[in-house]
């Protein structure tokens, strides 16, 4: 199962630090989160980037992952 | 994908593209343009750095036989009284219209409270004198400290910080606060041997583009309205013009005119909406212009920051704990970049326990915008600082503490993913041996040596290659070239195509003619756009297989194409991307190749900088003797412009450290709104400025770009900090090291 | 009340109106519509508007339009000869001395004044004489590059 990382920030609002989770594209994740935790609304977890294995994706919609994949939510990064 | 390969174009020098127009004078840039009819904009300003409108009387001015309009804030109608008593005002607009037109308070000197369009530029200027404005002067609030002791006057009644653990209680000029954490913060300090503690701050700074913001703008009812202006991002112009006005985007139409300078500085909008409701009420084209002292005033500043450093050690130099606590004043309204900022402070290292909390506290500044790896230089700079602090009191080489801590494939941030393959260890080990750190240093000089890092980021970009029938072509794009971006495109198409770059012109096209391009920021545009050209070169390579297998009736596997030709496999038959093209009429029209993509995959570029100055002990004045920067570009796609990004951000490092800052007088004026008396280095102030390019390619970009412009600026200021300490044999804890302060220090001493 | 003056500009005699307070920066933008020459400061601290008036190196915005009257300016639209590039324009390409391009009309001006009044300075000289035009992207290493290359090329041509 993929596992997904929350940071310190997300953990303050989902109380829970990791979660592992059989779904294997982003649209899956938000459905499963939305599923399994109280407070994923307050979360706005779709409008963060989503980190894949490492490899920072600012728009996740459409991404796909492995099953022992590493999943990061990070605010997107805008820059100069 | 990145394998070692041989490239045809890729890494040569070309000559730019834009090049002709920019040595001649022909290049258009934001104030270049007029056309007929066109009436002239000014803005009027606020004398005061904190005060409410108490009222605003605009009818002399429109009275008046040179006006044609005045605009306020009233003008827009997304925010106006009347969108708010209907309930339909855009919350999110608020601010933005707000800061381009002041509603019912002034929040810094230099703030914009209404505009005037008349017959010349200077009937514009003299009926700002028959604008009447009263005000409720308040305290100007002035400092982090200021905005957040008990009782400070608040510059937004209703602005609760958000990102507390406990909702807050009352209204407060912090508008934001974060928290990351990685391992146990206390247990690592418990296992240090040694620890430095120590608290550092910035000065507010500005990009200091050399070219003002301006904008020539036409509204049309009938036709899409025109807006002209050098920004970053055309299309973020367009979204921002339309949400304040109410207008669809097939309405606006924006051009990128060459554009003089942003450094992150170009990526909003001040005159642009203000310039087109004056159009509106007018009926003519209206053109707008800053002076040097509103873009010191009115435009773009960094944020100054104080920040404090705690880092844990073994005696044996692994660190076991960083902490730190990060203040951003973000100015007139929220949106310092603190996040960024507790992002990149600790990447550099990977240590199992991290702490960092950061606050964005809004003061009566002009509203920060980005500058160059937005929050990083400031954040980095006091890590870099208490890690040569460390390095010096565990009698470490810096750069051997840094290898023995460094951030590598696989490292953790504390920001969450794990870093995939990164070139720190190559830019330390480049750094070890270099000509510079491997010289002696003179005497009375100090050295001073940091690392930095920014992310990149990559995002959308929609290229069209279109092919003549003689083969030459064109490559239109949608991302503002601001330092010879379009010079790479070209190269990378070239590559692909296996044509000589200069048969193909690479033009940055207006909003009509391309579709969505993100902003000219994150170090995006050579990955990103560059991918998106790659793509659509590619596209035409498979377009002119096809071709060619129609003109040989094959089919297109037996077709090979490459360095221009194409081959067919079948026979010994061959026809060139010219001949192909020449024939495009016979075998289904015209040629063109496209790609719209949200590129993923951008890669982190880590950077060393080493310094060595000296400083007179009788004036205070720091001279840079010698400079280095090492970073890594993954691949550099025209090495001349890669070695300019790291020249040019090493020097804005520098004038950040040695000079550059705002001078506020106590009613919160900026007493130093001119480049006389901002000083950013000059010719005269600077020698050489060596580079050594480090090429660990980014796995996810065919040729493995990673981005290059950012990071440059990230280790200067503790790498010239350093510098002067070691020169002087004092601790440096504030920016900039300019005379009187380093003279005050060397008095102190003795 | 405007002033007619009559002036030559890049070898063309042109006249203009202007105010009494109008720059020779304002007449050369927006009556002759030459703007080739920049504005970025309009104090005379960063030299983007640099042009040559009677052989002398001057802020366009420093000098009143009025003072053009019966004088000769060379401005960055005068360097090139049609579409040959002068040396030191070339220099500036090859050396990529340049990134948005907006100080570069200025420092060749300067450096074309640097290099006619000295035509074998020392890096510290250029690196002096061009203190007075400001650029913000480059930090100079490549612009003082591209003066030094193409000093000694037009000595080598002299």
């Amino acid at each position: 199962m993929a596992i997904v990382f929350f940071s310190s920030e997300l953990e303050a609002i989902l109380g829970c630090t990791q979660l592992k989770v059989a779904a294997l594209t982003y649209r899956e994740l938000l459905n499963e989160l939305s599923e399994c935790l109280p407070n994923y609304l307050e979360a706005n977890l779709e409008t963060l980037a989503l980190v894949i294995d490492g490899e920072i994706v600012q728009e996740p919609f459409l991404a796909t992952f492995e099953a022992n994949s590493e999943l990061h939510f990070i605010q997107k990064i805008a820059a100069g | 994908m990145s394998e070692a390969r041989e490239y045809q174009h890729i890494g040569q020098r070309t000559i730019r593209p834009d090049g002709f127009d920019k040595v001649t004078g022909k290049a258009n840039y934001g104030a270049d343009l007029s056309i007929p009819g066109m009436i002239w904009g000014a803005i009027l300003r606020s004398p005061h750095a904190h005060a409410k409108i108490t009222s605003l009387d605009v009818s002399e001015a429109e009275a008046h036989p040179d006006v044609f309009a005045v605009a306020t804030y009233q003008d827009f109608p997304s925010v106006n009284a009347e969108a708010v008593a209907a309930g339909t005002a855009r919350k999110d607009l608020f601010d933005t219209a707000a800061n381009v037109l002041a509603d019912t308070k002034v929040l810094y000197h230099g703030h914009a409270i209404a505009a005037v369009a008349a017959r010349t530029e200077a009937a514009a200027q003299a009926a700002l004198e028959l604008i009447q404005v009263a005000y409720e002067v308040l305290d100007p609030v002035l400092t982090i400290d200021a905005a957040i002791k008990d009782g400070a006057a608040l510059l937004h009644d209703n602005m609760m910080t958000q990102g507390l653990l406990e909702p807050a209680s009352a209204a407060s000029n912090i508008a934001a606060r974060m928290e990351l954490k990685k391992g146990d913060i206390d247990l690592g300090f418990e296992a240090a041997d040694i620890i430095v503690e120590r608290s550092y701050e910035t000065p507010t700074v500005h990009q200091g583009y050399i070219e003002p913001h301006a904008t020539t703008v036409r509204f049309d009812d009938n036709g899409p309205s025109m807006i002209w202006c050098p920004t970053q991002g055309h299309f973020d112009v367009r979204a921002r013009v339309a949400q304040l006005l109410n207008m669809e985007l097939g309405q606006i139409k924006v051009v990128a005119s060459e554009i003089g300078g942003g450094f992150g500085g170009k990526t909003t909008v001040y005159l642009e909406p203000v310039a087109l409701i004056l159009s509106k009420k007018s009926g003519r084209p209206v053109k707008m212009t800053m002076s040097r002292e509103d873009v010191f005033r009115a435009s773009g500043p960094a944020s100054a920051s104080q920040s404090k450093v705690k880092i844990g050690a073994k005696s044996d130099g692994t660190i076991t704990a960083m902490q730190a606590s990060l203040h951003y004043e973000a100015g007139a309204f929220k949106g310092s970049p603190m996040g960024p900022g507790c992002m990149t402070i600790f990447t550099p290292y990977d240590v199992e326990n991290m702490y960092v909390e950061g606050f964005d506290v809004v003061v009566n500044k002009p509203k920060a915008a980005a500058y160059r790896a937005p929050g990083a230089p400031q954040a980095e700079f006091a890590a870099e600082m208490a890690v040569n602090e460390l390095a010096s009191k565990l009698g470490m080489d810096p750069i051997d503490l840094r290898l023995k801590n460094a951030a590598k494939e696989g490292t953790q941030t504390i920001y969450g993913p794990k870093l995939k393959t990164v070139g720190l260890e190559a830019c330390l080990l480049a750094a070890k041996s270099s000509p510079h750190y491997q010289s002696t240093l003179q005497e009375n000089a100090g050295r001073g040596l940091a690392a930095g890092f920014w992310f990149n980021i990559g995002g959308q970009s929609s290229v069209m290659i279109h092919l003549n029938p003689d083969g030459t072509g064109s490559i239109i794009e949608g991302s503002p070239d601001i330092g010879g971006s379009r010079a790479s495109m070209q190269m990378m198409a070239a590559e692909v195509l296996g044509v000589s770059p200069s048969t193909l012109n690479p033009i940055v096209a207006d909003t009509e003619h391309v579709a969505y391009n993100q902003t000219t920021g994150g170090s995006r545009t050579t990955f990103a756009t560059g991918m998106a050209v790659i793509e659509a070169a590619e596209d035409i390579v498979d377009q002119l297989k096809a071709r060619a297998a129609e003109l040989w009736n094959v089919t297109p596997e037996q077709v090979d194409y490459k360095n221009g030709v194409a081959y067919n496999l079948s026979s010994d038959e061959r026809l060139s991307l010219a001949e192909i093209c020449a024939k495009a009429e016979k075998t289904g029209g015209q040629i063109t190749g496209r790609a719209n993509i949200n590129a993923r995959g951008a890669g982190p570029s880590f950077a060393v900088h080493l310094c060595d100055v000296q400083v007179d002990p009788e004036t205070g004045k720091t001279d840079v003797l010698r400079y280095t920067a090492i970073q890594d570009a993954g691949k550099a796609i025209h090495p001349s412009y890669v070695e300019g990004q790291f020249q040019g951000g090493a020097v804005q490092g520098i004038g950040w450290a040695l000079n550059e800052e705002y001078v506020y007088s106590a009613d919160g004026v900026m007493e130093n709104a001119g480049f006389l008396d901002y000083r950013i280095p000059l010719a005269s102030d600077l020698p050489e400025i060596e580079t050594i390019i480090v090429e660990v390619p980014n796995s996810f970009h065919p040729f493995g770009v990673r981005g290059v412009g950012e990071t440059g600026i990230v280790p200067p200021l503790a790498a010239v900090g350093t510098a002067v300490s070691d020169a002087i044999g004092l601790p440096i804890t504030s920016l900039p090291c300019s005379p009187p302060k380093l003279l005050e220090l060397i008095m102190k001493r003795g | 009340m405007k002033t007619h003056v009559s002036t030559v500009v890049n070898g063309d005699a042109v006249e203009f109106l202007c105010s009494p307070s109008d720059t020779l920066l304002h007449a050369l933008r927006n009556e002759i519509g030459l703007t080739g020459t920049k504005e970025g400061c309009g104090s005379g601290d960063c030299g983007a508007c640099s042009v040559m008036l009677d052989g002398a190196l001057v802020c366009s915005c420093l000098v009143l339009g009025v003072e053009a009257q019966g004088s000769q300016v060379e401005t960055i639209e005068g360097i090139a000869h049609q579409d040959k590039l002068h040396v030191i324009q070339e220099k500036f390409l090859e050396h990529a001395a340049l990134q948005c391009g907006i100080c570069t009309p200025g420092l060749i001006v300067s450096t074309k004044a640097l290099l006619e009044e000295n035509p074998a300075p020392t890096e510290e000289e250029a690196r002096y004489y061009l203190a007075g035009n400001l650029c913000r992207c480059t930090g100079y290493d490549k612009i003082i590059k591209a003066v030094m290359d193409a000093a000694d090329v037009m000595r080598q041509g002299a």
